[in-house]
Parts: structure tokens; sequence; C-alpha cells
């Protein structure tokens, strides 16, 4: 029956955006009513774990991404199964599918991004499937018999993610990838070789700069799909696997004055520009300080980010300005990967790239700086001290002549580092006085630095 | 609210804090189960102890995906649930102080809980030089440190 709902915080989407941003609001107003509106029928989840869901590796009620106390003792009203239909920031409510309707003083856009669909000829006459929701796992596993042929559109990192779950189920897996280089937007060229290799040693047949024109049942009424590329290759598969990207759900904000480009257009305190509305997640695009143009950067960490900023401010609470960093962490069947920044860019212009690898196993870190400041970074294998990178980056710290050093981890690299944690948290770091007594252990660095110099002083000599 | 330090200047390398930690954590003797490791540089023998901070404001519980870490604000201490940890090392990503280290073997991170259950921290114990400390916070303003040992 059609009522109305009085809120004074009203949040759109029950991601990680919407949960951090209900977090953070409680703390600043404890008592404000909170009213989160979850579009699927199933209880709100962590995302990128529909993976660990469709592997079988977990059960749906083991991938929640808070527990129902957490809304209880929050106080959050959680309605699931709830789709908005109809926003009006103007009068201040929206209206669910129900034809409920909720009047709010506050309202969060956080509906979050749903896969991309690329122009070929031919998708519907195939099974065709994209991996986004708990609704999608279900979906695919009719599909999922040993030895069955999946046709991957897309190796990104959803593209990757989908690979891996194939693979463990005894899908045989063929992926296409319309660049030059797999993982493009976030790998350059000789990581995108490391990678291809570890996934061709895992029976995944690749195929780079490869575009699909048109798919369809294979001729003559043999079993199985026939897909074209633009070279005129002819490929067979069983099912198709779309994972091209994602495009943030904006359908809600036709004819509403919010404005957006590719996603929400949102300040650094992730306010649109309609009073009291806020948006944050995947749904945003912000501006990226390195490459200066707009850009939807869809990751878990931006929108937990961004979700705290905007529920901090919706209470009327103070957050520091958002300042977004491009960071990828991704697993290649076992080789861990990490990436930050411009890190897909060949041959940056105006930068100096630093480049470190192994030749007995696949190691490979690559660190670009432009103008003194870290702009990309890219570890593959050792990734364990990505973090001080990604905090140098999203700091903008003047790391200049260091870069080398850092990367090398010699000793000038660490003492940079060691002092940049010092300035960083300073108080924490610091030794308690009283303990400056014990100072009889400490080591003395000086003789190795000592017998160096006098070395280096003689052969000057 | 305990916090442990770290003392760079005192650290020898010997790796006895991540050895203690992992057997008290009911791991193996090896360094690489511990949750306290040491990052060195072997030319130069410039080592420091890599452990979590107990940040304020956490960025690793911000990146997980899996929603396995989160902060207590009664402790001030941040918290692993390796049960619902799904070794993504999103929390390496973006830990600024090295302070979340791999379990390769069971593929899931390892944090610090600062020995909540002992009255004295496995590493302080171990620790030699002693070069790491636990201090209560309501010792912290008079600056009485717990001895090691
Ligand atoms: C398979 C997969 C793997 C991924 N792996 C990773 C990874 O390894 N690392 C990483 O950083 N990121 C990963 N991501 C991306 C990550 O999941 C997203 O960046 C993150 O979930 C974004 O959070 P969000 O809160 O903005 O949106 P979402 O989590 O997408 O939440 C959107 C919410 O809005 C609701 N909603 C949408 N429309 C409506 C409507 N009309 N009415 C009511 N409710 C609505 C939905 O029901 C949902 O509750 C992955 C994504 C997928 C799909
Ligand atoms: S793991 Fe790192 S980011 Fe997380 S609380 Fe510890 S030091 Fe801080
Ligand atoms: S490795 Fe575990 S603790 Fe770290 S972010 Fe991933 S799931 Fe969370």
């Amino acid at each position: 029956m059609p009522d109305t709902i009085h809120t004074r915080y009203a949040i759109v989407g029950a991601g990680t955006a919407g949960i951090a941003a209900a977090e953070a609001l409680r703390e600043t107003d404890p008592a404000g009513d909170v009213v989160m509106i979850h579009g699927e029928s199933v209880p709100p989840y962590c995302r990128p774990l529909i993976v660990e869901l469709l592997m079988g590796e977990r059960a749906a009620d083991q991938i929640l991404i808070r527990e129902p106390e957490w809304f209880a003792e929050r106080q959050v009203t959680l309605l699931s199964g709830a789709p908005v239909v109809n926003l009006a920031p103007r009068e201040k409510h929206l209206t669910l599918a129900s034809g409920r309707t909720i009047a709010w003083e506050k309202l969060l856009i956080a509906t979050g991004a749903q896969p991309a669909t690329p122009p070929i000829a031919g998708l519907t006459d195939v099974p065709m499937l994209t991996l986004s929701t708990q609704e999608d796992v279900a979906r695919f596993r009719p599909h999922c018999r040993p030895g069955a042929r999946a046709l991957l559109v897309g190796i990104g990192l959803l593209g990757l993610q989908a690979m891996t779950a194939l693979k463990a189920l005894g899908v045989r897996v063929i992926a296409v990838e319309a660049r030059s280089k797999i993982l493009p937007m976030i790998l350059d060229v000789r990581a995108a070789a490391i990678a291809q290799r570890r996934l061709e040693e895992n029976d995944i047949e690749v195929h780079v700069g490869t575009k699909l024109t048109s798919v369809g049942r294979a001729a003559g009424g043999a079993a199985g799909c026939v897909a074209r590329t633009g070279g005129g290759k002819e490929l067979g598969f069983d099912f198709l696997v779309l994972t091209t990207g994602m495009r943030p759900n904006l359908a809600l904000l036709d004819g509403t004055g919010i404005a957006s480009e590719r996603g929400v257009v949102v300040t650094e305190n992730m306010e649109t520009n309609a009073e009291g509305v806020y948006a944050a997640g995947d749904v945003t695009q912000f501006h990226n300080w390195i490459e200066e143009r707009a850009e939807v950067h869809a990751h878990w960490v931006n929108a937990y980010r961004q979700g705290r900023i905007a529920g901090t401010h919706m209470a009327g609470g103070q957050a520091e300005p958002y300042r977004p960093s491009y960071l990828n962490s991704l697993r290649l069947f076992g080789l861990p990967i990490v990436t930050m920044g411009a890190s897909r860019i060949d041959d940056p212009q105006g930068a100096q790239v630093h480049i470190a690898g192994s030749e007995v196993r696949p190691a490979y870190t690559r660190l670009v700086v432009r103008h003194g400041e870290l702009i990309a970074a890219t570890f593959v294998n050792d990734v364990t001290r990505a973090g001080v990178f990604q905090y140098l980056m999203r700091q903008r710290i003047q790391v200049g002549d260091a870069a080398a050093s850092l990367l090398a981890q010699d000793r000038a690299g660490m003492e940079f580092l060691h002092k940049i944690h010092a300035e960083a948290i300073s108080g924490d770091v610091e030794w308690p006085a009283s303990m400056d007594l014990i100072d009889r252990y400490r080591k003395d660095h000086g003789h190795t630095r000592w017998g160096t110099d006098k070395k280096t002083e003689k052969s000057e000599a | 609210m305990r916090r442990i330090y770290t003392n760079h200047a005192l650290c020898s390398g010997c790796r006895a804090c991540s050895v203690a930690c992992a057997i008290a954590h009911g791991g193996t003797a090896g360094h690489a189960g511990g949750a306290i490791q040491i990052v060195r540089d072997p030319r130069w023998g410039f080592e420091y102890q890599a452990v979590c901070r107990m940040c304020e404001d956490p960025e690793c519980v911000a990146a997980c995906m899996a929603a396995a870490l989160s902060r207590d604000p009664e402790t001030g201490r941040v918290v692993l649930d390796r049960e619902r940890c799904v070794g993504c090392w999103m929390c390496m990503m973006v830990c600024p102080h090295r302070g979340i280290h791999p379990d390769g073997q069971a593929h899931k991170a390892i944090l610090c809980d600062q020995c909540a259950d002992r009255d004295v921290p496995a590493c302080v114990k171990a620790c030699a030089t002693h070069a790491i400390a636990v201090v209560e916070e309501d010792e912290v303003s008079r600056e009485t440190v717990r001895p090691a040992g």
C-alpha cells in the first residue's frame, strides 16, 4: 500500500559506498533516521566476492557486507528488494517500485555500476552472461559444465576474475581483447607480457588485438556458437561472457537536473549540484590529476572512501577532501599484481621511468616519476610494499631523486621512507622517551658507511 | 589502549620477533608467519620492523573488500577476521606502514593482534635488543614502559 516514510537521511545503494556513508554519518549524528535502499532482493553483499560464490568457495551468507546486527546497532533501516524508480531532488522525495515514497532531507546516490555491452552483432542470439550480481551468478551455473567453451570478451580486471572462476569450474576459456595488450587499462606492455604468459601457462587461450564483429549459432545445426573477428578469424564457443567494463547506473538521474557526464559530477566533498544530494562510489566521476581528465574509477577503495566523506558531510561533520588513488590489486592464477596511477601508459611524456626486474622469476617493478611526484607504480609478484607507494602518490609527496633508491630498496630509499613515516604518523612512531635509556644495544651503522667513504676517498685520490 | 612501539635503530634484523609471533599464534617456527616482519636492505644492513600501527583512520579497513578488517573504537585495535579474508591483498596495497603481511600458505592476511590475551606481547619478549616496547595508553602519559622479558 503506497505510503510515505519521512527520514533525515536516505541512502540509495547498500554497496560499500552506502555502507561507509552510514557508518560515517552515525559517528557524527547518532540519532537522525537513516533509510538505506538496496535494489536487489538478497541481503547486501561484498560485490567482488560473487566470484567466490561462483567458484563455490563461499556461500551467499558468507559474503554479507555486514551482519544483520550491524544495521540494528546503528539503527539503519534497510529496505531490500526495493528498487528506486524515481528521484525528485527538488521535492526531496523518491519513489520505490512498490509505489512507496520516501521523503528525505539529505540523499546519497550510491547506485554503483552495471556491465557495459559492446557493439557486437547477434548478441541476443547466443547465451550471453555478465558478472556483477548474485543473480548473474545463478545464471552462470547451468552453463559451467566441465569442458564447455566460454568466450570471454574483454581482458580487464573483471575478465580476469571471471576467467579465474570459470577455469576453476573446468570450463575452457577463450579470451579476446580488442586492444593490443591484456589488462590494457592498468598494465604497461612489459607487465602485460608477463601477465599474458601467466594466463597461457594456465591454459587460457588469449587473443589480443582481436575485436569481435558478430556472434551467432553455428551453421548447419552443429552444436555451439561461432564468433567472427574484425580480422576474419572464427572462434567457436558455447557461451559468451561480456567483461568489457562497467558503466555507472545513471538511469535514475534522467530529468532530475543532477549533473552527470560519464558518471555523476561531484565535488571533493561528494556533493552533487543539487542541494542536499550527494553521490559516492562507482556511480561518480572524478577529476584525475595525473591525466587531467574526468574519469570513472570503479573501485572498492574509492567507493568506500567517498562514502565516508559523503556520510560525514551529510551529517554536518568535517572530512578531509577526497583524494583519489587509482589502485588495482589483481591475481593471475597465483601471481599477485598491484598497480596504481597511470600505470597503463607505456611512454609517459615528461616523466622518468624506473624499472627493476628479475631474471629468475616473474617479478617486475616499475615506478614513474613526473615533476618529482610519483604518477604510476606497478608491482608484479613483490606487492607487499605497494602501500607505501600508494601513500606517496596520493599525498603527492616529492620523491624526486629517491625514486631509484626506493626501487632498489637500498639504504637511502629506506631512510627516505622512514622519514616519511615518522612525519606522517608522528606520535605514533615516537619511541617512548623512557626507552631511550636502553641505548647500549644501539647499532652503529656508521662503521659500514665510514668504511665505504674511506674507499671512495682513496679511489678518488 | 595498548600500543606497540618499534625502534629501528635498535633492531639487529635477527627476526626473533617474527618467529616468536608465528609460534605464539599457533603457526610454525618460521619468520614468514609473523605479524611483525623485518624489512631490510642486506647490503647496508639497514632494517626496520614492519608492524601494524593501529591507525585511527585505517586505510586497510577502507580497502578490505571482504569486510574482514574493522576497527574496534573501544580498544583502538584494528582487527582481522581470518575467516572472512579472501587473500586479495587489497590491504597491502594501501597500508602506508607495511603493517599487514601475506600468509602465503593459507592465502590470507596476517595482522598484529597486539597479543591482547597476553601480558607481554610475544615479539616484545623475544627481542634481545629491546627494540620493541609495549605501552598501555593510561601509561603513555606517565611514560612507564613495561620492561620486556
Ligand atoms: C565480479 C566483480 C569483481 C570485482 N573485483 C574487485 C576487486 O577485486 N577490487 C576492487 O577494488 N573492486 C572490484 N570490483 C568493483 C567493486 O565491486 C565496486 O567498485 C564496488 O562494489 C563499488 O561499490 P558501490 O557501493 O559504489 O556500488 P555497488 O557495490 O555496485 O552497490 C550498488 C548498490 O546500489 C543498489 N542500486 C542500484 N540501482 C538501484 C536502484 N535503482 N534502486 C535501489 N537500489 C539500487 C544496488 O542494489 C546496490 O545495493 C569488482 C566488481 C565485480 C562485479
Ligand atoms: S594494517 Fe596498516 S593501515 Fe591498517 S591499521 Fe595497521 S598500519 Fe594502519
Ligand atoms: S587480503 Fe584479506 S584482510 Fe586484506 S583486504 Fe583482502 S580480504 Fe581483507
